[in-house]
């Protein structure tokens, strides 16, 4: 009997001793144990426009975090004025995610940096490069040395990135609040929207902390998303470009939802700017049925309530 | 020149002395280092397996839809990456041979996490139907209420969840089916059923997908290939053990050599001092200064040195010694003193103890020099040799001691351990003589507390503490110690002494016990902890949350402060039997809560025992099953009831009917049925919606309920057809009082939302046993008593009567005599010419089938061809008359120029009836007919139902050569586009407009029209039912030259078809003539 308790529990313990009430949605906890030093000097690094080649663009370039860690524009402009051929997913919370991308291709937020920073028409930049002009800056040649042993390298300076980025999580929103017990945290219009949000189906595959963001799923599993909107080009492969695998077609990664209604537009192609139409877009090709207008307001007021706080967020 | 020699050979040894020290010293930083990587692979491959097997757990969790978000997966994935990470560089860093096996296991892994990326897709999209069917459903069964379509439907919803909560290919069949009815149905609102196919569709496709994707799953073998890297793993360091066993073999080696080596050195040495005289004196004065006896004897054993301690030791030798004395007159001497008799000859060489009866003891050693003297050696022992004997005791304690002991050198290193520490720790002495101790390190006990301990007991200090150690099969264990040093006289440590116990089985428990406790807090389910009493020792929060009691309330107390007073005291019963016998029970319980609200839950209860076998607790864990049983309910509520009304439906009726049979026939009641149409309700649900309709079903359900006692049943069968069993009535009146007030409460007037509604009831009864035996019987006499009720006038009951048997019985006869009637050929076929009024000849006839009836004579087709339809006789029967016109066709053509065809309808029936291609192919090669002499006669219905499957036949059916005809032309529907799409050659204008050409311009106009439509698509018009001269002179006008009708003659013979033919031409002054003819 008593090995059948153990069993029966031998899953992860809830991060807190408090009882979250249970709901597919999870609270964020605040991120914890990061180190100090890293983190400050990933900060540094996430808005030095030294990473690109000409000097003129950072990571918050495009992931301007105030406004919610994303550029609110259909793709994000490069080095050169170059224009990037997806949308830029929000920065926040990104660590809870299963993978980095649209296509999941990168598994760990550190293998994520090298990525834009290489990419022609993001940072268009090499890590000799980056290397040889930060190298140059004393002050922070100095803080690598007290923050890693190894001092600044290609690694260290994507490990500071990627621990900076650990820290960008969004706690403490009103639904958190909720879900930690207070009743009055959301309002009825909210909560009947979340009520929606999972007898429709939304919250099959937006769930989990980061309301999304832990699992792939096919765009368009109830009507063919891609013929609708037509013009089909590599980058709406999704997964495909990553795998290889047929199975994989027009598979990307389920967005996070937590701070949905400060980064528009929707959708890997930015297809749609209006929230209410992005989520009407969601029930006719995932969901494969119609919500009428006033439940999709619903849905929204549910939405609001997902975003929480973090310093660097404007309120 | 031996100077430099014997400096050269005192420095061999020291530099042996220097590598070997070099040797040993790599040799324990490579072991320490070696156990260091071993602990650290063995806990990675630990927790690579632990975050497996819970990945695997979740994904259960998930596909039975019990974990609704994927957090924990996305962590697990995590971890295990960075798992493998980690020991990918282990391995490059310290041993490559395990690599091939790691990456064939994170290949294994990284597949598995790829099916379950799939997984996680796929039971999204089952969540998602599963989510959204209810809502779907319910929005259909609203508006549809009780037709037929909600009822599917609902039988259909229901198979499904019973399929996803219990799946095996039987209930999926049936959901199957079920989704197959609906497609062909229709309803007002065909989005929401659309939906509903869709998506149970979808939910099917997702169900299997995820079975399919779990296994898949559960086929990759991580737990395999992780064992076999642990078993890689520990065949390693097994490896690298026998690697250091093997080096310390050297190293001894190496250390026995250069100790022989400075043995050898030392007697040079001494050899060459001996020669000199200083070395001489040198020795005198070193041999006095020792603290044991000492002589010298020469080759000539005559005593040539001894010192004061000699002389000491031997107080009864003190005359004898003295220079020359022989050793053989000293040991005479002593002798006499000896407490014990020699043992045997005294070797030289040896050494001996010896107790002299002085009390003393003396260690004696003789030993040959190198020049054949014999050096003896006394030692005093005598205080030793006491403790000795203490010490003897006292290993004897050590030595059965249950507990572990270990004694170490100052430095640690194990100078003697006992057999229980060999016991436990799986070593031999000799095999940890001269280790450390640290051999029995596991990783668990951090550098602190081993620098704690050495500082404790460095300082002089008992240490205590546990250990967590390695057995030497590399089971962990726990130990207590206690370690203190061990004094010489002086005060001084010499030694360390270590006092260990196994405390395993103690952590262990201890472990669990905090593990359980850990649970016990957190699971969600109740844990209530009672002594053997049955008193409450302990309740977790999860009791506390379900029951509502809290921990102070309830300890002390009994469990049965719970009990519901559901169940009797033969369950408790039970329930003390199992867990007597078994120690278990199991089961489902219904319980209150402190609110009293009393709910079921599913109960386990384990009794516990000590270790003398007698039950010291029991420990019961349940968990609030209120939800699931109230799915199942509703689930079991849904198949029976209706969902309108929450009266029984038509499935419980039956059940209900059939149990009321039962007992009127056991007990000899008297039962009545009750068949209730409600009039005028289709104008209320017409005019006023469905809505306030379906208020007024629930008004109508209320008011029946409260017509009857509450013994008997009243069920809704659908629409607005109600029943009602009466068990047991005395006297058939009443059942008629019953129906009385049955119809004045229900024309009473209803209001619903504001509406003031006035309808009636038709009321059918019949009586078990006198109306019907079984349950069939009475409803359908009960059925056709409610509509002779409707057809009297409404608002009234009728009991079933004699006459509506008779009508019952005459169909019933009919249906006897029809399949009666084939097997005995009193079928035959008329023919009605089919004459072509320009040619003024017959072209052909249409085949009319007659019955005649042994008893009720001749029977016309309108009287029992829809009943053969029915019965499905008309498969047989249609093929009957096809063979038969086709034989008889055959003989009146036979020699005719041209040709006279035959004409032969075919039903829709015999469509799905085996009227097939081939059968009419062998019909035709039997008669010998030509096929396009034959044709077929269908009607228009046949093309409207089911298109691509009726074209598909009528198509094949063409391929074989026969005409098509279509009958009663113009009295289908108003579609003609099928004319296109049908091979057909021939129209049939039905009578019913011929009749009215004359006359009614309308009918004219269509007649016209066919008649131009047929040209314009190249068939042939066909006039049927023609009887007058005008109507011919009409058709003659439009162009219609086949003619059909008893203008020109009435159905006829084979035979008088036949010599019709045989004599030619048929004009139309001959028509009285032919139909004299037809007559005969």
């Amino acid at each position: 009997m008593l090995a059948a308790l153990l069993i029966g529990t031998a899953q992860s313990a809830p991060v807190s001793a408090s009882s979250w009430r249970d709901e597919p949605i999870r609270p964020i906890v605040a991120s914890s144990a990061l180190d100090a030093s890293r983190v400050a000097l990933g900060e540094r690094l996430f808005h030095d426009p030294r990473l690109s080649s000409d000097d003129t663009i950072s990571c918050a370039s495009c992931h301007w975090l105030p406004e919610g860690g994303s550029d609110r524009r259909p793709s994000s402009i490069g080095i050169k004025g170059a224009v990037g051929n997806i949308n830029s997913p929000t920065v926040f919370n990104s660590s809870l995610s299963v993978a980095q991308f649209w296509d999941g291709r990168a598994r760990t937020l550190e293998s994520q940096v090298s990525e834009p920073l290489h990419n022609p028409i993001e940072m268009g930049a090499t890590w000799d490069q980056v290397l040889e002009k930060l190298r140059a800056d004393a002050a922070l040649v100095e803080q690598f040395q007290r923050a890693y042993p190894e001092g600044m390298t290609a690694s260290t300076i994507a490990d500071a990135i990627a621990t900076f980025e650990r820290s960008l999580t969004t706690p403490d929103s009103p639904f958190d609040r909720w879900l930690a017990g207070d009743d009055d945290a959301l309002t009825p219009e909210a909560k009947e929207g979340y009520r929606l949000f999972k007898a429709y189906g939304c919250a099959a595959c937006h769930q989990g902390a980061n309301v999304g963001g832990n699992m792939f799923e096919k765009l368009g599993t109830m009507g063919d998303y891609f013929a609708d909107r037509g013009g089909v080009t590599k980058m709406d492969y999704g997964r495909y470009n990553v795998t290889g695998d047929e199975a994989d077609r027009f598979v990307f990664k389920v967005p996070s939802l937590r701070l949905v209604t400060l980064t528009p537009p929707y959708f890997h192609d930015a297809s749609q700017e209006d929230l209410g139409e992005a989520i009407t877009t969601m029930a006719r090709y995932q969901l494969g049925r119609t919500i009428d207008d006033a439940e999709v307001e619903l849905i929204i007021r549910f939405l609001e309530s997902l975003v929480g706080r973090h310093e660097m967020l404007a309120q | 020149m031996k100077a430099p020699r014997l400096q050269w050979m005192s420095l061999l040894p020291l530099m042996l002395l220097l590598i070997t020290m070099g040797l040993a010293g790599y040799w324990a930083v490579e072991r320490t280092r070696e156990l260091q990587v071993q602990e650290v692979t063995n806990d990675i491959l630990h927790r690579i397996k632990q975050h497996d097997t819970a990945m695997d757990k979740d994904v259960l969790r998930i596909t039975s839809l019990q974990l609704t978000h994927y957090d924990t997966l996305v962590e697990a994935v995590h971890s295990l990456r960075a798992l493998q990470e980690q020991l990918a560089k282990l391995q490059d860093g310290h041993y490559a041979g395990a690599g091939a096996d790691l990456a064939g296991y994170v290949a294994l892994s990284e597949r598995k996490i790829r099916e379950l990326e799939r997984l996680k897709a796929a039971s999204a999209g089952l969540n998602n139907t599963l989510q959204y069917l209810p809502t779907v459903v319910a929005q259909l069964l609203r508006r549809e209420r009780d037709s037929a379509l909600a009822q599917r439907v609902s039988v259909m919803f229901s198979n499904l969840l019973a399929y996803n909560l219990l799946p095996d290919p039987a209930s999926r069949t049936r959901v199957t089916k079920a989704i197959g009815f609906l497609r062909s149905e229709t309803s007002p609102d065909n989005a929401v059923l659309q939906n509903i196919i869709i998506h149970s569709d979808a939910n099917l496709r997702a169900r299997d997908n995820v079975y399919e994707l779990l296994r898949r799953f559960q086929d990759i073998p991580t737990a395999d290939a992780i064992a076999q890297l642990q078993l890689a793993h520990s065949h390693h360091f097994e490896k690298q053990t026998e690697r250091s066993d093997r080096l310390s073999f050297v190293l001894f080696i190496v250390t026995a050599l250069t100790l022989g080596s400075l043995a050898y050195t030392m007697r040079r040495l001494a050899t060459a001092r001996a020669n000199t005289e200083s070395a001489w004196r040198q020795l005198h004065d070193a041999v006095e200064s020792i603290s044991e006896g000492f002589a010298l004897f020469d080759a000539q054993r005559r005593l040539v040195l001894w010192n004061q301690p000699y002389k000491r030791f031997h107080p009864e030798l003190s005359q004898l010694v003295n220079h020359g004395v022989t050793l053989d007159e000293i040991n005479a001497a002593t002798l006499a003193h000896h407490v014990d008799p020699p043992q045997g000859n005294a070797e030289i060489g040896g050494a001996r103890i010896i107790r002299y009866t002085t009390g003393h003891t003396y260690l004696i050693s003789e030993s040959r020099t190198s020049d054949g003297g014999i050096a003896c050696v006394h030692v005093d022992i005598t205080e030793r040799q006491q403790m000795e004997e203490k010490l003897r005791e006292m290993v004897q304690a050590v030595e059965q001691s249950p507990a572990s002991v270990i004694i170490t050198d100052l430095k640690g290193c194990i100078e003697y351990v006992n057999p229980k520490f060999e016991e436990v720790s799986g070593y031999h002495a000799e095999e940890v003589i001269g280790q450390n101790p640290r051999v029995l390190k596991s990783g668990e006990t951090s550098t602190e507390e081993y620098a704690v301990l050495w500082a404790t007991i460095a300082a002089g200090q008992e240490w205590h503490g546990e250990f967590h150690n390695r057995r030497k099969n590399g089971e962990l264990y726990w130990e207590a110690a206690t370690i203190s040093g061990i004094r010489d006289v002086e005060g001084n440590i010499v030694r360390y002494l270590a006092v260990k116990e196994d405390i395993s089985e103690r952590k262990h428990a201890e472990e669990q016990l905090r593990l359980a406790a850990k649970v016990f807090e957190k699971t969600t389910e109740a844990v209530i902890v009672t002594d053997a009493e049955n008193r409450i020792k302990a309740v977790n929060p999860g009791f506390t949350q379900i029951t509502g009691y809290s921990v102070q309330e309830v300890i002390g107390r009994n469990p049965g402060l719970l009990a519901s007073g559901r169940h009797d005291a033969h369950f408790y019963r039970k329930m003390r039997e199992s867990l007597a016998a078994t120690d278990s029970w199991e089961g489902e319980i219904w319980n209150r809560r402190k609110n009293g609200e009393i709910y079921p839950e599913w109960l386990s209860i384990a009794a516990i025992r000590n270790d003398e076998g007698e039950i010291i607790e029991y420990i019961g864990v349940f968990s609030d099953i209120t939800r699931r049983k109230e799915a199942e309910r509703k689930i079991q509520w849904q198949a029976n009831y209706d969902s309108l009304t929450e009266l029984p439906n038509r499935s419980l009726f039956l059940d209900r009917l059939s149990n009321a049979l039962n007992t009127g026939q056991r007990e000899g009641w008297l039962c009545a049925l009750m068949f209730i149409d409600l009039d005028r309700f289709k104008v209320v649900n017409d005019t006023l919606g469905h809505t306030v309709g379906d208020k007024l079903l629930q008004q109508v359900g209320h008011r029946l309920l409260e017509s009857v006692r509450s013994n008997d049943t009243v069920a809704r069968l659908g629409g607005d057809e109600f029943t009602i069993i009466l068990q047991n009535v005395a006297r058939e009146d009443n059942a008629a009082e019953v129906a009385a007030k049955i119809i004045e409460r229900l024309s009473e007037p209803f209001y619903v939302d504001e509406h003031e509604i006035h309808i009636g009831a038709s009321i059918g009864i019949t009586f078990y046993p006198r109306d019907g035996e079984d349950a069939t019987t009475l409803i359908r006499n009960a059925d056709l008593s409610m509509y002779q009720a409707k057809e009297a006038g409404r608002n009234r009951y009728h009991f079933y009567t004699q006459e509506l048997n008779a009508r019952l019985q005459s169909r019933m006869d009919l249906e006897r005599d029809l399949r009666h009637a084939l097997a005995h050929a009193e079928f035959f076929l008329e023919y009605q010419p089919i004459v072509s009024s320009s040619a003024d000849r017959v072209v052909s006839a249409e085949a009319l089938v007659r019955w005649n009836h042994p008893v009720h004579g001749r029977r016309e087709p309108g009287s029992f061809v829809p009943i053969a339809e029915e019965l499905g006789l008309i498969g047989p029967l249609g093929e009957w008359v096809l063979r038969t016109a086709c034989q008889e066709c055959a003989q009146w053509t036979l020699g005719v120029d041209p040709p006279v065809g035959v004409s032969v309808n075919v039903s829709s029936r015999q469509f799905k009836l085996g009227l097939t291609p081939e059968v009419i192919s062998d019909i035709l090669d039997a008669s010998g007919l030509p096929p396009h002499l034959l044709t077929l006669e269908i009607t228009e219905s046949l093309l409207l139902e089911e298109t691509e499957e009726a074209l598909a036949w009528l198509d094949a059916i063409k391929a074989t050569g026969v005409r098509l005809s279509i009958d009663d032309f113009g009295t289908g529907y108003s579609s003609l586009s099928y004319l296109k799409r049908f091979p057909v050659d021939m129209l049939k204008i039905d009578k019913s407009f011929i009749s009215g050409v004359a006359v009614n311009p309308d009918d004219a106009s269509l007649v016209e029209a066919i008649v131009e439509l047929a040209e314009n698509f190249k068939l042939k018009a066909v006039a049927e039912g023609v009887e007058s001269q005008e109507q011919l002179a009409f058709l003659r006008q439009k162009h219609c030259d086949l003619i059909q009708g008893f203008y020109y003659s009435r159905p006829l013979t084979a035979e008088a078809l036949r010599v019709l033919i045989a004599n030619g031409g048929l004009g139309s002054g001959q028509k009285r003539q032919r139909q004299e003819l037809g007559g005969a």
